[in-house]
């Protein structure tokens, strides 16, 4: 027998895969000032946060991501987070929240520096 | 600080303020230990407080005001911080509707904006501050260049840059940027790229 708790680890594990997956997406981030995971037994996944209530999931995605529009690169998350859920079947998709926590920002790197 | 852990900073700050004026007030003999209730009914606690009245010698007792002043001024500076000062938002919402919110760190944009003006040749120093107001952003940046460069043409092109930079990225327009360019005195050490 499943509980609430072990779906919402589940979900989160398949939201973090969909989230590293997703085109612009370097890494899961824990969160800015403070954690946000999902705690099971035994288990946690950090940087996505799921609730459910009343059979739709309220996700929390922290990311890492590559230079890019971020609202463009939302939009596919989420895209594909619904996707998942809705694939899943247990549950429904309820609001997703994307919280950009750093980005890498290659083709701006600087150089090393010298000194003269 | 999120609101749980700033109840608890304020209690805590509150229960420190109060200690130490009690002391205070209980070591200049403006207290005494009945004017603590029913908490000095537990004997323990009612000799404890009573000595804390009668301290000897006399240096115990200027240090034990000395103390209970510091920590009453330290608690109570702490406290107004605490209460009074607005909290710098860590995060600029880009969007919020049904479907949920999306923000970016102000860390990140201000890594973006540094990293820009870096990216500028001359420049090698910046420190930058991205801020929003309604719907748009702000951005101050303090740039060091190069003791040669044109420093009108280097702030030109910073904000050029910076603002398309920020605009791709999050998406929302940047009404406001502000380079000032400072260049680097003779003899100070220069980036090489």
């Amino acid at each position: 027998m499943l509980y609430a708790v072990d779906i919402e680890v589940e979900l989160a594990a398949l939201i973090r895969d969909v989230a590293l997956r997703t085109r612009g997406v370097l890494a899961i981030s824990s969160g800015i000032g403070y954690k946000e995971a999902t705690y099971g037994p035994g288990v946690t996944i950090e940087g996505v946060a799921v609730t459910i209530d009343s059979g739709h999931v309220k996700t929390n995605v922290h990311i890492v991501v590559a230079e890019a529009p971020i609202p463009e690169l939302s939009l596919r998350l989420r895209r594909g987070i619904q996707k998942v859920l809705r694939r899943d079947g247990r549950t429904r998709p309820g609001r997703i929240n994307v919280y950009v926590d750093d980005m890498e920002l290659t083709a701006l790197s600087v150089p090393a520096r010298q000194t003269v | 600080m999120n609101i749980f852990n700033r109840i608890l900073a304020l209690l805590f700050l509150l229960l420190l303020l109060a200690l130490a004026v009690g002391t205070f007030g209980l070591s200049v003999g403006l207290l005494s230990a009945n004017a603590f209730g029913r908490a000095s009914q537990y004997a323990p606690l009612h000799h404890a407080l009573g000595d804390l009245g009668h301290l000897h010698p006399q240096i115990a007792k200027i240090t034990t005001v000395a103390v209970a002043v510091v920590v009453a001024i330290l608690a109570a500076f702490l406290l107004a911080l605490e209460v009074r000062s607005p909290r710098r938002e860590k995060e600029l919402i880009l969007s919020r509707d049904r479907q949920g919110e999306v923000a970016i760190g102000y860390s990140t944009l201000r890594k973006i904006a540094e990293k820009v003006s870096l990216g500028e040749a001359d420049v090698s120093r910046a420190r930058c501050r991205v801020s929003s107001r309604k719907e748009s952003l702000w951005v101050k940046c303090d740039v060091t260049a190069n003791p040669f460069a044109d420093a009108n043409h280097v702030g030109t092109e910073i904000e050029t840059t910076l603002r398309n930079r920020l605009e791709h990225t999050v998406g929302k327009p940047v009404e406001h940027i502000r380079v000032k360019v400072e260049l680097a005195e003779p003899g100070d050490r220069v980036r090489v790229r």
